[in-house]
């Protein structure tokens, strides 16, 4: 497990980051206690009769940045697909950023997704568009003009260790660079809730302290922030709640190594 | 931003000449397919509705043309036209042979008759016999045999035959055009899934596919579509004076080249229909995968 410089306490509003483009002044969460992500007994599978997910009580609340710890095949990823509307549950209650996961509309799906950051496990990129213009792409289709996020996506990009003026394609880049890529476009416009999904494997430890200081800083906005990860060191870094899943079914937990000898 | 602006970089040179080449041949073979529906066609009408009249009385030079004239105003004739004493000679050496000695025979004057081919029957060679003789001339009609009727038969299946031809070719480039637009999509499906995770709207995150395909097989069917008329055109220019048949019928005619306009449409239509297809089944694919 690897340790991240200047991590060694609690990721927290804190940590220094760019606040993202066109971002208002951060919001304090308090005040604003309603649930964004609110999971009551649910079910879900990527195939019939096989639960990915199994009867999953699960809250995330504005400002807080859940950690989920889990082994490979736990359940983890398919608790950011149910969470980023891409894997309806087939029982059960999820409010996802107020509305029921069960029953959205198209449009209504659209809405909330505009509203959601990914930082998927194997970031998917635009791979004929470079790195800038992958991080706009969220702000494109907004609508902003370019002139109002050229500036901010350049900050995102140089936060996390990448030329702005670099103009290979994304399909050139390493893993590294495309899951800082990723990064910085799942926070550059300002969700409310950012879901990251194993966000530092195949990173640096420097750039590793880098992307998580990103994420989190998005509690500062008052967004909810859930980072699905197999490393304990990175999930005891961050301030909770923290959960375990295990068989599909996630579980309050105190922090990671708590319960270790010192 | 306009949705256009998104469109895939990608260059696609090799799809881009597959896709013109198969515009030239449909062009090539519609417009081939035209010409030999309506050759066939007036050939088919002509030899049925073909008669020659022999004007027996009176034996005068003025014979021919004034039956002819006659004729051209009754009803069932499309057109009549007096053989020239030149072109009779002529085609009495092609059927006697060059030893035949023409001066000892009577002057041929002979009218060529196109009729309506609902009315290539005997009776109604009688009554415009009857009709002239009440007019005072004296004349025998000669209709085709029954080999005229099986020439029509055939050239019916020729027609049908170049139409169906051009039918599957110009198919095969449509199908053509319709896979180039999707392959297309799917050499740069990368781009659809962050739109469908951002939330994009499914027209939008389509658009820019289905606009860069139309306009890319608008440009092949264009390059194909010029290409087989200049080699239609040219094709023509060398054919023209070694025809046989000095009929505008036979040859090229404006509505021939239809297909020139209509390929680059059609293309263009079919590539970004098949572009935006598949990149809505992409983009759905994406965006649920429960």
């Amino acid at each position: 497990m690897q340790a991240y410089p200047g991590l060694d306490g609690a990721i927290d509003a804190r940590a220094e980051a760019p606040r993202g483009a066109g971002a208002p002044a951060p919001a304090a969460p308090a005040g604003d206690s309603a649930a964004i992500v609110s999971l009551t007994d649910v079910y879900a599978s990527y195939r019939r009769n096989a639960d990915a997910l199994r009867g999953v009580w699960f809250e995330a609340r504005p400002g807080a940045v859940v950690s989920v710890l889990g082994p490979a095949g736990a359940g983890k990823t398919a608790l950011i697909d149910v969470l980023r509307l891409a894997l309806p549950p087939h029982r059960g209650v999820a409010r996802i950023l107020g509305a029921d996961a069960l029953r959205l509309s198209p449009n209504t799906r659209r809405t909330l997704k505009q509203r959601i950051g990914l930082l998927a496990q194997t970031p998917v990129l635009a791979d004929h568009f470079t790195a800038f213009e992958n991080v706009a792409l969220p702000l494109r289709m907004a609508g902003r003009k370019p002139g109002a996020y050229e500036g901010d996506v350049a900050e995102l990009l140089s936060f996390v260790g990448l030329a702005p003026k670099d103009d290979r394609p994304a399909g050139m880049l390493s893993g590294s660079e495309r899951r800082r890529v990723a990064a910085a476009r799942a926070v550059v416009a300002q969700p409310r809730l950012l879901l990251a999904d194993e966000p530092t494997a195949g990173l640096s430890p420097d750039l590793a302290g880098r992307v998580m200081r990103l994420l989190v800083s998005m509690r500062r906005a008052g967004a909810a922030v859930i980072v699905a990860t197999q490393d304990e060191t990175l999930a005891s870094s961050l301030s909770g709640p923290h959960w375990r899943i295990a068989g599909g079914r996630p579980a309050p937990a105190g922090p990671p190594g708590a319960d270790r000898p010192a | 931003m306009t949705p256009a602006s998104l469109a895939p970089r990608r260059d696609g040179a090799a799809l881009f000449c597959i896709l013109a080449i198969a515009c030239f041949l449909a062009t090539c073979a519609a417009i081939a397919a035209g010409v030999a529906a309506r050759a066939a066609q007036a050939w088919g009408s002509s030899v049925q509705g073909a008669l020659t009249v022999r004007v027996v009385a009176p034996d005068t030079p003025e014979a021919a043309s004034e039956v002819a004239a006659a004729l051209a105003a009754t009803r069932g004739v499309r057109a009549a036209r007096a053989v020239s004493p030149a072109r009779a000679k002529a085609l009495l050496e092609n059927w006697a042979g060059p030893d035949l000695a023409l001066e000892k025979l009577p002057t041929l004057r002979l009218v060529e008759l196109e009729i309506d081919r609902a009315r290539a029957n005997p009776a109604y060679a009688r009554a415009l016999q009857r009709a002239l003789a009440a007019n005072g001339y004296e004349t025998e009609i000669y209709a085709p045999g029954p080999w005229a009727d099986e020439a029509a038969e055939a050239a019916a299946r020729y027609r049908a035959i170049a139409l169906t031809a051009a039918a599957f070719l110009t198919g095969s480039a449509l199908l053509t055009a319709g896979l180039a637009g999707r392959a297309r999509v799917f050499a740069d499906r990368t781009l659809l899934a962050p739109l469908a995770d951002m939330g994009a709207p499914r027209w939008r995150a389509a658009a820019p596919f289905a606009a860069r395909s139309a306009l890319e097989g608008f440009a092949a069917g264009v390059i194909g579509a010029v290409v087989a008329g200049l080699f239609a055109a040219w094709l023509t220019a060398q054919a023209l004076p070694r025809l046989p048949l000095p009929d505008w019928r036979f040859v090229l005619t404006p509505g021939d080249l239809l297909p020139l306009a209509a390929t680059p449409l059609l293309a263009g239509l079919l590539a970004g229909a098949g572009a935006r297809a598949a990149a809505l089944r992409l983009y759905a694919r994406a965006a649920k995968i429960g």
